[in-house]
């Protein structure tokens, strides 16, 4: 996925601004720690900023490029990340079982490139049933995990 | 009672039987992302409770070398490691899985996963005592360079810019920050959200920042997961033994490399991998191949981890102190057997450490076949499971696995929110490596460089302090070789380029 190309790194550039920033939140936040508690964050927030100021400095001197390039669906990565927002968020109040089945659903749906025919389906459908229920026994029977 | 009769003792049918069963459940346990080798001990060390003290000791031994080796399988088959030891192992396992040949990357990785083991626990049979005096002359400011050592390796080892990966290193360290305060007790950075005064937990954190991207990426392209070659049905023995043979050096130094980090109380398998990296990298003639599926890198990285074993079991045994967490628990179930450790173990109760290092041994030396063919099993497995199925399965591993480490649902949300947010900072160019070891190493780093300061204080001069002492002026010696050293090959070759054409 990642290639070198002769572009200058905007996006590395954006990445750094964002990190000046939480350096930059680090630092002003840790005016309210102690001494003792303050001079670490101090250190590696002043560090953050600067580091990010260089980086933003090679970027506009044209000594970076940028080597990420995406390939493939982006609508099924946005998918993806939703999917398992969603199912971490619902675990408390629709429990483990519930929101694992539905989540696994939907990712299997996400991840599928194929045509689906009734054959994948049942195949797959099985398949996902067999883990979720191996695993919710492994987990909550033999490791004695409580699962939500 | 000479060390051939502590051999004889090691060797009954009941402890092979235990020896066995723990590196089988440990390798499984420790292959599963999110189920560390300190979870793996601590899940099982009730079990050996009512066993005699030795016996007791082989199975959480083999438990735990068996744990190490099995973080092996995630990190070369799914890019995760499972175990925070294995992290450097995805440099190079994970393109070789990628390019048809994750079977020679998991025999090369349980042979020297074997020698590994075996250095460390012969160096704890041998040497444990004067070598765990050298731990002893580590003080606080020692191990915040350490720590800091430890993160400009990996800034200074990854395919991108060092810049970027000491700024990841930065955002991990401060990531480390969250919650209330080692020293000091402050809360720091948790606004309104509780959940947090715990602190980020480094496992779940772990399993996000590796997973999800991968998660994310699998599912977005048609392409197979992992490319098959011909021979997949093979262990590759003869290939691999021909690998170890050319890389004896390099398995050599990182096997000591990895005993000698292991000693060192905090440090651990995360580091002793990445150290020994570095240098299979920085002395190997195929360095350009690091990074790209290159078997030395997966041969540097297994054997310091699993060298970390015995060498963490000197500085507990011998001193009481834990090398590695794993070791904290392995010491408490030792005194529930009755043992007390210090400089007086290896007189006052010999039999049952000698027996006990001699079951390390074998249990090491178990891990071969189980190793290999557990490997086979799993990388057999992994290329059948269509995309569709191993997407979701390997999520499901991720939600359970970082639930399972306190039970406790909002590590879960951590993870993934975590597990995006990496995701993000890969589209900017940004490795998730420096930022996870950040937050490995936050707490030590921290804790040195706090104490140094308050010792420096009190001294009267915190420079003096932190850059007087001879053994912090070496790892800064390492610190400063291993930025400027990538910089200095980059330019040789630009340099051969220029004068090839």
């Amino acid at each position: 996925m990642a290639e070198s190309s002769p572009r200058p790194d905007l996006l590395g550039a954006f990445g750094s601004a964002l990190l000046i920033a939480i350096g930059v939140t680090a630092l002003v936040y840790s005016t309210e720690f102690s001494d003792l508690g303050a001079v670490f964050p101090r250190a590696i927030g002043a560090f953050l900023v600067s580091l990010g100021s260089l980086y933003i400095l090679l970027v506009v001197l044209g000594r970076t490029r940028c080597t990420v390039v995406l390939e493939g669906s982006n609508t099924r990565r946005l998918g993806v990340a939703a999917v398992m927002l969603g199912w971490a968020f619902a675990l408390p109040s629709l429990g483990f079982l519930s929101s694992s089945a539905i989540a696994f659903a939907l990712l299997l749906v996400l991840a599928q490139h194929d045509r689906w025919t009734p054959r994948t389906a049942t195949l797959y459908g099985a398949a996902g049933a067999v883990v979720l229920v191996g695993l919710y026994v492994l987990f909550k029977m033999v490791l004695q995990v409580p699962l939500p | 009672m000479g060390s051939f009769q502590y051999l004889l003792d090691a060797l009954t049918p009941l402890n092979l039987l235990f020896a066995l069963a723990g590196v089988i459940a440990g390798t499984v346990i420790g292959s599963l992302p999110g189920l560390t080798a300190t979870m793996a001990v601590a899940v099982l060390v009730p079990f050996t409770f009512s066993m005699p003290p030795s016996t007791a000791l082989i199975a959480l031994g083999a438990i735990y070398t068996g744990a190490i080796y099995g973080g092996a399988y995630a990190a070369i088959l799914l890019n995760t490691p499972g175990t925070p030891s294995s992290i450097a192992t995805t440099f190079d396992g994970y393109p070789m899985a990628r390019g048809g040949r994750g079977d020679l990357a998991l025999t090369l990785a349980c042979l020297s996963s074997v020698v590994g083991g075996l250095v460390g626990a012969g160096f704890l049979l041998l040497l444990a005592p004067p070598m765990a005096t050298v731990a002893l002359k580590f003080g606080p400011v020692e191990y915040f360079w350490l720590a800091i050592f430890g993160l400009t390796l990996i800034a200074s080892l990854g395919e991108g810019s060092i810049v970027k990966g000491l700024m990841g290193g930065c955002l991990g360290l401060l990531l480390s920050m969250v919650g209330v305060a080692e020293v000091g007790g402050d809360v720091r950075y948790v606004g309104e959200f509780k959940s947090l005064l715990g602190g980020i937990d480094v496992v779940s954190a772990l399993i996000g920042l590796y997973c999800i991207p991968v998660l994310i990426e699998l599912a977005a392209t048609p392409v197979r997961h992992l490319q098959a070659t011909q021979q997949v049905a093979g262990f590759r023995l003869r290939e691999a033994f021909g690998i170890l043979q050319r890389s004896k050096f390099n398995l050599a130094r990182s096997s000591v490399i990895g005993t000698v980090i292991g000693i060192l109380p905090g440090a651990g398998g995360s580091i002793a991998a990445l150290v020994s990296y570095a240098e299979a990298k920085r002395i190997s003639p195929r360095r350009e191949n690091f990074g790209k599926g290159e078997p030395d890198g997966i041969v540097a990285t297994e054997s310091a981890n699993n060298a970390t074993v015995g060498g963490g079991f000197i500085p507990t045994l011998v001193l009481g102190i834990p090398g590695t967490p794993p070791d904290a628990i392995i010491l408490g179930a030792l005194l529930v057997q009755g043992i007390r450790t210090g400089p007086t173990l290896f007189t006052q109760q010999g039999p049952i450490v000698y027996t006990f290092i001699w079951g390390l041994i074998l249990a090491t030396i178990i891990m071969l076949p189980v190793g290999l063919i557990i490997g086979r099993f799993a990388f057999r497995s992994i290329l059948a499971i269509p995309k569709a199925v191993l997407v979701p399965a390997v999520a499901l591993l991720t939600i359970l696995g970082s639930f399972a480490v306190h039970n406790n649902v909002h590590e879960v949300q951590q993870m993934v929110v975590l597990g995006v947010l990496a995701w993000g900072f890969a589209q900017w160019g940004f490795s998730a490596s420096p930022i996870v070891l950040g937050l490995i190493l936050g707490s030590i780093a921290e804790r040195g460089f706090v104490q140094g300061h308050l010792i420096g204080g009190a001294k009267g001069s915190i420079l003096n302090e932190f850059f007087g002492r001879p053994i912090s002026l070496a790892i800064i010696g390492f610190i400063i070789l291993g930025l400027l050293w990538p910089l200095w090959i980059k330019r040789r070759n630009r340099l051969a380029q220029a004068r090839h054409g």
